[in-house]
Protein backbone atom coordinates (compact mmCIF):
# COMPACT_ATOMS: atom_id res chain seq x y z
CA UNK A 1 0.00 0.00 0.00
CA UNK A 2 1.29 3.58 -0.74
CA UNK A 3 2.10 6.23 1.75
CA UNK A 4 -0.77 8.68 0.24
CA UNK A 5 -2.84 7.05 -2.08
CA UNK A 6 -4.47 3.92 -0.16
CA UNK A 7 -5.53 1.53 -2.38
CA UNK A 8 -4.17 -1.42 -4.32
CA UNK A 9 -2.60 -1.86 -7.82
CA UNK A 10 -5.59 -4.26 -8.94
CA UNK A 11 -7.76 -0.53 -8.64
CA UNK A 12 -5.53 1.57 -11.01
CA UNK A 13 -5.59 1.53 -14.72
CA UNK A 14 -2.72 2.69 -16.93
CA UNK A 15 -4.30 5.43 -18.33
CA UNK A 16 -4.53 8.51 -16.00
CA UNK A 17 -6.37 12.04 -16.01
CA UNK A 18 -4.80 14.03 -13.22
CA UNK A 19 -7.02 17.30 -12.92
CA UNK A 20 -6.00 19.62 -10.01
CA UNK A 21 -9.64 19.81 -8.80
CA UNK A 22 -11.48 17.13 -6.63
CA UNK A 23 -14.90 17.81 -8.30
CA UNK A 24 -13.49 17.85 -11.97
CA UNK A 25 -12.40 14.80 -10.78
CA UNK A 26 -15.93 13.40 -9.83
CA UNK A 27 -17.29 15.16 -13.03
CA UNK A 28 -14.06 13.05 -15.41
CA UNK A 29 -15.84 9.93 -13.36
CA UNK A 30 -19.41 10.63 -14.30
CA UNK A 31 -18.22 10.20 -18.20
CA UNK A 32 -16.30 6.85 -16.83
CA UNK A 33 -18.43 3.13 -17.26
CA UNK A 34 -19.05 1.46 -13.58
CA UNK A 35 -16.62 4.14 -12.05
CA UNK A 36 -15.66 3.25 -8.99
CA UNK A 37 -14.14 5.21 -5.41
CA UNK A 38 -10.84 3.71 -4.99
CA UNK A 39 -9.18 6.08 -2.53
CA UNK A 40 -9.96 9.19 -0.82
CA UNK A 41 -7.27 10.04 1.26
CA UNK A 42 -4.85 13.00 1.63
CA UNK A 43 -7.06 15.00 -1.11
CA UNK A 44 -6.30 12.37 -3.57
CA UNK A 45 -9.87 11.95 -4.90
CA UNK A 46 -9.34 9.06 -6.73
CA UNK A 47 -11.44 6.64 -9.50
CA UNK A 48 -11.49 3.47 -11.62
CA UNK A 49 -13.89 2.29 -14.40
CA UNK A 50 -13.68 2.39 -18.39
CA UNK A 51 -14.13 3.63 -21.77
CA UNK A 52 -15.82 1.76 -24.32
CA UNK A 53 -14.44 -1.72 -22.13
CA UNK A 54 -10.65 0.20 -21.92
CA UNK A 55 -10.19 0.76 -18.06
CA UNK A 56 -9.33 4.05 -17.24
CA UNK A 57 -8.35 5.67 -13.55
CA UNK A 58 -8.72 9.72 -12.84
CA UNK A 59 -6.97 11.57 -9.62
CA UNK A 60 -7.20 14.90 -8.46
CA UNK A 61 -3.85 16.00 -7.96
CA UNK A 62 -4.83 19.05 -5.59
CA UNK A 63 -2.49 22.24 -6.50
CA UNK A 64 0.86 22.80 -6.80
CA UNK A 65 4.23 21.01 -7.40
CA UNK A 66 4.32 19.05 -4.33
CA UNK A 67 1.34 17.01 -3.86
CA UNK A 68 1.05 16.56 -8.13
CA UNK A 69 4.63 14.63 -7.74
CA UNK A 70 3.30 12.47 -4.80
CA UNK A 71 0.29 11.43 -6.88
CA UNK A 72 1.98 10.99 -9.96
CA UNK A 73 4.68 8.66 -8.45
CA UNK A 74 2.33 6.86 -6.58
CA UNK A 75 0.02 6.16 -8.91
CA UNK A 76 2.77 4.77 -11.32
CA UNK A 77 3.71 2.96 -8.53
CA UNK A 78 0.34 0.92 -8.89
CA UNK A 79 1.01 0.99 -12.72
CA UNK A 80 -0.17 4.03 -14.63
CA UNK A 81 2.02 5.02 -17.25
CA UNK A 82 0.06 7.48 -19.69
CA UNK A 83 -1.27 10.75 -17.74
CA UNK A 84 -3.36 13.46 -18.94
CA UNK A 85 -3.56 16.27 -16.70
CA UNK A 86 -7.29 18.05 -17.50
CA UNK A 87 -6.81 21.28 -15.57
CA UNK A 88 -8.24 24.75 -15.60
CA UNK A 89 -5.68 28.09 -16.20
CA UNK A 90 -5.47 31.19 -16.76
CA UNK A 91 -4.00 33.56 -19.93
CA UNK A 92 -1.80 35.92 -20.63
CA UNK A 93 -2.92 36.72 -24.28
CA UNK A 94 -5.66 38.97 -25.39
CA UNK A 95 -7.14 36.40 -28.00
CA UNK A 96 -7.84 33.70 -25.96
CA UNK A 97 -10.77 34.33 -24.32
CA UNK A 98 -13.08 32.68 -21.08
CA UNK A 99 -14.09 28.78 -21.62
CA UNK A 100 -11.18 28.92 -24.54
CA UNK A 101 -9.22 25.79 -24.33
CA UNK A 102 -5.57 25.11 -24.64
CA UNK A 103 -3.47 22.30 -25.06
CA UNK A 104 0.28 23.10 -24.06
CA UNK A 105 3.51 21.54 -26.18
CA UNK A 106 5.71 22.70 -23.38
CA UNK A 107 5.27 24.88 -20.15
CA UNK A 108 7.61 27.88 -18.47
CA UNK A 109 9.02 26.28 -15.48
CA UNK A 110 8.26 28.89 -12.84
CA UNK A 111 7.33 25.80 -10.09
CA UNK A 112 10.37 24.21 -7.86
CA UNK A 113 9.02 20.82 -7.71
CA UNK A 114 10.36 19.77 -10.80
CA UNK A 115 13.89 21.35 -9.97
CA UNK A 116 14.42 18.38 -7.83
CA UNK A 117 13.60 16.11 -10.63
CA UNK A 118 15.95 18.08 -13.69
CA UNK A 119 17.48 21.50 -14.19
CA UNK A 120 15.42 23.95 -15.66
CA UNK A 121 17.07 23.94 -19.02
CA UNK A 122 15.19 20.61 -19.52
CA UNK A 123 12.80 21.45 -21.39
CA UNK A 124 9.09 20.99 -19.55
CA UNK A 125 7.37 19.23 -22.97
CA UNK A 126 4.87 16.68 -23.05
CA UNK A 127 4.80 13.46 -24.92
CA UNK A 128 4.28 13.98 -28.59
CA UNK A 129 1.89 11.00 -29.04
CA UNK A 130 -0.08 12.13 -25.89
CA UNK A 131 0.02 15.83 -27.57
CA UNK A 132 -1.15 14.93 -31.02
CA UNK A 133 -3.75 12.59 -29.60
CA UNK A 134 -5.15 15.91 -27.72
CA UNK A 135 -5.22 17.90 -30.77
CA UNK A 136 -6.93 15.56 -33.20
CA UNK A 137 -9.30 14.68 -30.11
CA UNK A 138 -10.37 18.13 -30.57
CA UNK A 139 -10.30 18.11 -34.20
CA UNK A 140 -12.45 14.78 -34.76
CA UNK A 141 -14.86 16.29 -31.88
CA UNK A 142 -15.13 19.62 -33.94
CA UNK A 143 -14.09 21.56 -30.49
CA UNK A 144 -11.29 24.36 -31.17
CA UNK A 145 -8.19 24.50 -28.98
CA UNK A 146 -5.31 26.93 -29.05
CA UNK A 147 -2.00 24.52 -29.30
CA UNK A 148 1.28 26.47 -27.49
CA UNK A 149 3.44 27.06 -24.84
CA UNK A 150 2.10 27.67 -21.36
CA UNK A 151 3.72 28.51 -18.11
CA UNK A 152 3.59 26.87 -14.53
CA UNK A 153 4.10 28.68 -10.91
CA UNK A 154 4.08 27.86 -7.51
CA UNK A 155 2.61 30.75 -6.14
CA UNK A 156 -1.07 31.88 -6.73
CA UNK A 157 -1.32 34.87 -4.64
CA UNK A 158 2.24 36.52 -5.53
CA UNK A 159 2.47 38.77 -8.40
CA UNK A 160 4.86 38.31 -10.34
CA UNK A 161 7.73 40.55 -11.93
CA UNK A 162 5.37 42.56 -14.94
CA UNK A 163 8.58 42.67 -16.84
CA UNK A 164 8.43 38.96 -17.12
CA UNK A 165 4.75 38.68 -17.52
CA UNK A 166 5.18 40.76 -20.42
CA UNK A 167 7.89 39.11 -21.64
CA UNK A 168 6.22 35.71 -21.84
CA UNK A 169 3.29 37.31 -23.30
CA UNK A 170 5.14 38.50 -26.23
CA UNK A 171 6.81 35.46 -26.43
CA UNK A 172 3.23 33.82 -27.14
CA UNK A 173 2.72 32.07 -23.55
CA UNK A 174 -1.18 31.40 -23.80
CA UNK A 175 -1.36 29.96 -20.01
CA UNK A 176 -1.03 30.12 -16.39
CA UNK A 177 -1.26 27.21 -14.26
CA UNK A 178 0.39 25.33 -11.25
CA UNK A 179 0.70 21.72 -12.24
CA UNK A 180 1.85 20.60 -15.96
CA UNK A 181 5.92 21.70 -15.28
CA UNK A 182 6.11 18.68 -12.13
CA UNK A 183 3.83 16.40 -14.71
CA UNK A 184 5.98 17.00 -17.80
CA UNK A 185 9.17 16.82 -16.44
CA UNK A 186 8.78 13.95 -13.45
CA UNK A 187 7.56 12.07 -16.49
CA UNK A 188 10.30 12.63 -18.62
CA UNK A 189 12.27 11.40 -15.82
CA UNK A 190 10.36 8.46 -14.90
CA UNK A 191 9.54 7.24 -18.64
CA UNK A 192 6.08 7.65 -18.58
CA UNK A 193 3.85 9.52 -21.45
CA UNK A 194 2.04 13.00 -20.37
CA UNK A 195 -0.11 15.15 -22.05
CA UNK A 196 -2.29 17.92 -20.69
CA UNK A 197 -5.27 20.29 -21.67
CA UNK A 198 -6.63 23.63 -19.84
CA UNK A 199 -10.11 25.23 -19.74
CA UNK A 200 -9.30 28.81 -19.61
CA UNK A 201 -11.52 30.65 -16.65
CA UNK A 202 -10.39 34.23 -16.83
CA UNK A 203 -8.78 36.61 -19.67
CA UNK A 204 -5.68 38.11 -19.61
CA UNK A 205 -6.57 41.33 -17.15
CA UNK A 206 -8.62 39.67 -15.33
CA UNK A 207 -8.87 35.69 -12.55
CA UNK A 208 -11.68 34.09 -12.36
CA UNK A 209 -14.50 36.58 -13.14
CA UNK A 210 -17.66 35.69 -12.21
CA UNK A 211 -19.26 36.68 -15.73
CA UNK A 212 -16.96 33.85 -17.03
CA UNK A 213 -17.70 31.02 -15.19
CA UNK A 214 -20.77 29.80 -16.96
CA UNK A 215 -18.51 30.06 -20.37
CA UNK A 216 -15.81 28.28 -18.15
CA UNK A 217 -17.89 25.33 -17.00
CA UNK A 218 -18.73 25.01 -20.78
CA UNK A 219 -14.85 24.75 -21.73
CA UNK A 220 -14.04 22.12 -18.96
CA UNK A 221 -17.56 20.01 -20.56
CA UNK A 222 -15.09 20.05 -24.03
CA UNK A 223 -11.69 19.50 -22.46
CA UNK A 224 -12.69 16.61 -20.52
CA UNK A 225 -14.40 14.97 -24.00
CA UNK A 226 -11.29 16.08 -25.59
CA UNK A 227 -9.03 14.55 -22.90
CA UNK A 228 -11.48 11.09 -23.03
CA UNK A 229 -11.37 10.89 -26.86
CA UNK A 230 -7.58 11.37 -26.84
CA UNK A 231 -7.10 8.62 -24.16
CA UNK A 232 -9.16 6.13 -25.95
CA UNK A 233 -6.67 6.66 -29.41
CA UNK A 234 -4.08 6.18 -27.39
CA UNK A 235 -5.27 2.56 -25.50
CA UNK A 236 -6.46 1.93 -29.18
CA UNK A 237 -2.33 2.75 -30.71
CA UNK A 238 -1.21 0.59 -27.99
CA UNK A 239 -3.36 -2.20 -28.29
CA UNK A 240 -2.70 -1.98 -32.02
CA UNK A 241 0.77 -1.74 -31.41
CA UNK A 242 0.61 -4.56 -28.67
CA UNK A 243 2.30 -2.53 -26.08
CA UNK B 1 20.43 45.71 -46.36
CA UNK B 2 21.37 43.23 -43.24
CA UNK B 3 24.76 43.44 -41.77
CA UNK B 4 25.97 40.25 -42.43
CA UNK B 5 23.71 38.44 -44.71
CA UNK B 6 23.88 40.30 -47.79
CA UNK B 7 20.76 40.48 -49.90
CA UNK B 8 17.75 41.92 -50.13
CA UNK B 9 14.15 40.84 -48.80
CA UNK B 10 12.96 39.69 -52.50
CA UNK B 11 15.80 37.14 -52.36
CA UNK B 12 14.36 35.84 -49.05
CA UNK B 13 11.53 33.29 -49.22
CA UNK B 14 9.18 33.09 -45.86
CA UNK B 15 10.07 29.00 -46.05
CA UNK B 16 13.84 28.54 -44.97
CA UNK B 17 15.76 25.30 -44.55
CA UNK B 18 18.57 25.77 -41.87
CA UNK B 19 21.29 23.51 -41.76
CA UNK B 20 24.40 24.17 -39.57
CA UNK B 21 26.63 22.98 -42.37
CA UNK B 22 27.40 24.57 -46.04
CA UNK B 23 27.98 21.37 -47.83
CA UNK B 24 24.68 20.58 -46.73
CA UNK B 25 22.83 24.06 -47.41
CA UNK B 26 24.42 22.84 -51.12
CA UNK B 27 23.41 19.71 -51.26
CA UNK B 28 19.65 21.24 -49.85
CA UNK B 29 19.61 23.49 -53.28
CA UNK B 30 20.63 21.12 -55.10
CA UNK B 31 16.73 19.96 -54.75
CA UNK B 32 15.36 22.94 -55.36
CA UNK B 33 14.55 24.17 -59.31
CA UNK B 34 16.26 27.36 -60.25
CA UNK B 35 18.21 27.56 -57.17
CA UNK B 36 20.47 30.99 -57.20
CA UNK B 37 22.99 31.76 -54.54
CA UNK B 38 21.74 34.87 -53.12
CA UNK B 39 24.34 35.87 -50.23
CA UNK B 40 28.22 34.27 -49.47
CA UNK B 41 29.07 36.36 -46.72
CA UNK B 42 29.58 35.86 -43.07
CA UNK B 43 29.82 32.39 -43.17
CA UNK B 44 26.73 32.62 -44.17
CA UNK B 45 25.67 30.45 -47.52
CA UNK B 46 22.30 31.56 -48.87
CA UNK B 47 20.31 29.87 -52.10
CA UNK B 48 16.55 30.76 -52.87
CA UNK B 49 14.80 28.58 -55.38
CA UNK B 50 11.35 26.87 -55.92
CA UNK B 51 9.61 23.43 -54.55
CA UNK B 52 6.60 22.35 -56.77
CA UNK B 53 6.61 26.57 -57.28
CA UNK B 54 6.63 27.19 -54.16
CA UNK B 55 9.61 30.41 -52.85
CA UNK B 56 12.28 28.46 -50.79
CA UNK B 57 15.46 29.52 -48.97
CA UNK B 58 18.09 27.50 -47.83
CA UNK B 59 21.04 29.04 -45.33
CA UNK B 60 23.88 27.57 -43.33
CA UNK B 61 23.75 28.68 -39.80
CA UNK B 62 26.71 27.95 -39.17
CA UNK B 63 27.82 26.33 -35.50
CA UNK B 64 26.63 27.26 -32.25
CA UNK B 65 24.04 29.94 -30.89
CA UNK B 66 25.45 33.10 -31.66
CA UNK B 67 25.90 32.80 -35.46
CA UNK B 68 22.81 31.03 -35.75
CA UNK B 69 21.20 33.99 -33.86
CA UNK B 70 22.18 36.37 -36.75
CA UNK B 71 21.10 34.41 -39.27
CA UNK B 72 17.78 33.46 -37.97
CA UNK B 73 16.78 37.46 -37.01
CA UNK B 74 18.46 38.89 -40.55
CA UNK B 75 16.31 36.16 -42.08
CA UNK B 76 13.68 37.26 -40.46
CA UNK B 77 13.98 40.93 -41.20
CA UNK B 78 13.69 39.87 -44.86
CA UNK B 79 10.32 37.85 -44.27
CA UNK B 80 11.30 34.75 -43.06
CA UNK B 81 8.74 33.08 -40.97
CA UNK B 82 8.76 29.42 -40.85
CA UNK B 83 12.19 27.47 -40.14
CA UNK B 84 13.83 23.75 -40.36
CA UNK B 85 16.86 22.88 -39.07
CA UNK B 86 18.45 20.37 -40.87
CA UNK B 87 21.19 19.20 -38.71
CA UNK B 88 23.39 16.76 -37.67
CA UNK B 89 23.64 15.39 -34.22
CA UNK B 90 25.28 12.64 -31.69
CA UNK B 91 22.88 10.66 -29.62
CA UNK B 92 22.50 9.19 -25.63
CA UNK B 93 21.01 6.18 -26.97
CA UNK B 94 22.18 3.19 -27.24
CA UNK B 95 19.36 2.36 -29.77
CA UNK B 96 19.77 5.05 -31.55
CA UNK B 97 21.91 3.74 -34.72
CA UNK B 98 24.49 6.17 -36.85
CA UNK B 99 22.70 7.39 -39.49
CA UNK B 100 19.04 7.33 -37.97
CA UNK B 101 17.02 10.60 -38.43
CA UNK B 102 16.01 12.52 -34.91
CA UNK B 103 12.73 14.82 -35.38
CA UNK B 104 13.16 17.01 -31.80
CA UNK B 105 9.87 17.72 -29.19
CA UNK B 106 11.93 19.73 -27.59
CA UNK B 107 15.75 20.96 -26.37
CA UNK B 108 17.78 20.62 -23.01
CA UNK B 109 19.15 24.37 -22.79
CA UNK B 110 22.48 24.24 -22.55
CA UNK B 111 23.71 27.23 -25.31
CA UNK B 112 23.81 30.59 -23.46
CA UNK B 113 22.72 32.47 -26.54
CA UNK B 114 18.72 31.86 -25.89
CA UNK B 115 19.17 32.85 -22.31
CA UNK B 116 19.89 36.51 -23.84
CA UNK B 117 16.81 36.24 -25.02
CA UNK B 118 14.14 34.31 -22.61
CA UNK B 119 15.22 32.64 -19.43
CA UNK B 120 16.51 28.99 -19.24
CA UNK B 121 13.37 27.99 -17.99
CA UNK B 122 11.22 29.07 -20.71
CA UNK B 123 10.78 25.26 -23.22
CA UNK B 124 13.50 24.99 -25.91
CA UNK B 125 10.09 23.38 -27.75
CA UNK B 126 9.36 23.32 -31.35
CA UNK B 127 6.20 24.85 -33.28
CA UNK B 128 3.59 21.60 -33.12
CA UNK B 129 2.12 22.13 -36.84
CA UNK B 130 5.99 21.99 -38.58
CA UNK B 131 6.44 18.86 -36.37
CA UNK B 132 3.88 17.23 -36.98
CA UNK B 133 4.50 17.95 -40.70
CA UNK B 134 7.76 16.59 -40.38
CA UNK B 135 6.08 13.34 -38.62
CA UNK B 136 4.02 13.06 -41.10
CA UNK B 137 6.45 13.64 -44.22
CA UNK B 138 8.62 10.44 -42.32
CA UNK B 139 5.57 8.04 -42.08
CA UNK B 140 4.60 9.46 -45.81
CA UNK B 141 8.25 8.77 -47.67
CA UNK B 142 8.44 5.40 -45.32
CA UNK B 143 12.02 6.52 -43.75
CA UNK B 144 12.07 5.39 -40.07
CA UNK B 145 12.61 8.95 -37.61
CA UNK B 146 12.79 8.88 -33.84
CA UNK B 147 10.40 11.61 -32.09
CA UNK B 148 11.46 12.99 -28.51
CA UNK B 149 13.83 15.04 -26.76
CA UNK B 150 17.20 16.33 -27.33
CA UNK B 151 19.74 18.55 -25.91
CA UNK B 152 21.93 21.78 -27.38
CA UNK B 153 25.14 22.92 -26.05
CA UNK B 154 28.01 25.57 -26.82
CA UNK B 155 31.47 24.06 -26.18
CA UNK B 156 31.62 20.77 -28.79
CA UNK B 157 35.44 20.01 -27.00
CA UNK B 158 34.57 21.58 -23.45
CA UNK B 159 34.82 18.73 -20.92
CA UNK B 160 31.61 16.44 -20.16
CA UNK B 161 29.73 16.14 -16.30
CA UNK B 162 29.47 12.32 -17.07
CA UNK B 163 26.99 12.87 -14.11
CA UNK B 164 24.76 14.67 -16.21
CA UNK B 165 25.17 13.11 -19.02
CA UNK B 166 23.72 10.00 -17.17
CA UNK B 167 20.98 12.05 -15.58
CA UNK B 168 19.73 13.46 -19.55
CA UNK B 169 20.14 9.89 -21.03
CA UNK B 170 18.09 8.36 -18.34
CA UNK B 171 14.88 11.55 -18.81
CA UNK B 172 15.29 9.97 -22.61
CA UNK B 173 17.15 12.69 -24.19
CA UNK B 174 17.65 11.00 -27.97
CA UNK B 175 19.75 14.08 -29.53
CA UNK B 176 23.20 16.23 -28.95
CA UNK B 177 23.54 19.10 -30.96
CA UNK B 178 24.23 23.13 -31.01
CA UNK B 179 21.84 25.15 -32.53
CA UNK B 180 18.16 24.27 -31.69
CA UNK B 181 18.06 25.86 -28.57
CA UNK B 182 18.69 28.90 -30.18
CA UNK B 183 16.34 28.34 -33.30
CA UNK B 184 13.27 27.71 -30.66
CA UNK B 185 13.57 30.17 -28.34
CA UNK B 186 14.05 33.23 -30.92
CA UNK B 187 11.17 31.80 -33.00
CA UNK B 188 9.22 31.53 -30.09
CA UNK B 189 10.14 35.46 -28.88
CA UNK B 190 9.80 36.53 -32.11
CA UNK B 191 6.24 34.60 -33.42
CA UNK B 192 7.82 32.44 -36.04
CA UNK B 193 7.55 28.91 -36.47
CA UNK B 194 10.61 26.37 -35.94
CA UNK B 195 10.92 22.67 -35.60
CA UNK B 196 14.23 20.74 -36.51
CA UNK B 197 15.44 17.58 -37.27
CA UNK B 198 18.76 15.54 -37.19
CA UNK B 199 20.96 13.09 -39.04
CA UNK B 200 23.14 10.91 -36.06
CA UNK B 201 26.28 11.08 -36.63
CA UNK B 202 27.73 8.85 -33.87
CA UNK B 203 26.26 6.56 -31.41
CA UNK B 204 26.07 6.55 -27.59
CA UNK B 205 29.78 5.80 -27.49
CA UNK B 206 31.29 7.18 -30.43
CA UNK B 207 31.78 11.30 -31.40
CA UNK B 208 31.66 10.90 -35.35
CA UNK B 209 33.35 7.73 -35.75
CA UNK B 210 34.20 6.87 -39.21
CA UNK B 211 33.04 3.67 -39.53
CA UNK B 212 29.70 5.81 -39.55
CA UNK B 213 30.38 7.87 -42.46
CA UNK B 214 27.83 6.19 -45.42
CA UNK B 215 25.31 5.44 -42.93
CA UNK B 216 25.29 9.55 -42.03
CA UNK B 217 24.97 10.42 -45.16
CA UNK B 218 22.14 8.09 -46.04
CA UNK B 219 20.58 9.41 -43.38
CA UNK B 220 21.41 13.07 -44.15
CA UNK B 221 19.62 12.29 -47.87
CA UNK B 222 16.60 11.44 -45.59
CA UNK B 223 16.32 13.96 -43.45
CA UNK B 224 16.59 16.51 -46.60
CA UNK B 225 13.91 14.93 -47.99
CA UNK B 226 11.52 14.93 -44.84
CA UNK B 227 12.19 18.34 -44.54
CA UNK B 228 11.31 19.01 -47.86
CA UNK B 229 8.39 17.31 -48.23
CA UNK B 230 7.11 18.65 -44.75
CA UNK B 231 7.92 22.24 -45.69
CA UNK B 232 6.07 21.73 -48.86
CA UNK B 233 2.82 20.23 -46.69
CA UNK B 234 3.02 23.84 -44.58
CA UNK B 235 2.92 26.04 -47.53
CA UNK B 236 0.19 24.11 -48.93
CA UNK B 237 -1.82 23.95 -45.61
CA UNK B 238 -1.08 28.12 -45.47
CA UNK B 239 -2.31 28.38 -49.29
CA UNK B 240 -5.39 26.67 -48.07
CA UNK B 241 -5.73 29.31 -44.72
CA UNK B 242 -4.74 31.96 -47.14
CA UNK B 243 -2.28 33.30 -44.55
Amino acid sequence: MEFHIQCNPADIARYVFAPGDHDRAEKIADHLDSARLVSDSRGYVVYTGAVDGIAMTVSSTGMGGPQTAICIEELAHMGADTFIRVGSCGTLQDHVACGDLIVPTGVYRAGATANRYLPPEFPAAPDFQVLTALVEGAKKLGIKVHVGIGSTWDAFYVLPDPQLFEKLKLAGVLSVEMEADTLFVVSHFRGWRAGAIFANDGTSTEIKPEWGEESFRKGEENEIRVAIEAMKSIALADAEAGK
Amino acid sequence: MEFHIRCDAKDIARYVFTPGSHARAKNIAARFDDARLVSDSRGYLVFTGTVEGIPMTVSSTGMGGPTTAICLEELGHMGADTFIRVGSCGTYQDYVDCGDVIISTGIFRAGGTANNYLPVEFPAVPNFEVTSALVSAGKQLSLKAHVGLGSAGDAFYGPRDPDMRNLLRHAGLLSVEMESDTLFIIAALRGWRAAALFACDGTATEVKPEWCEDAFRQGVENEIRIAIEAMKNIALADGAKDV
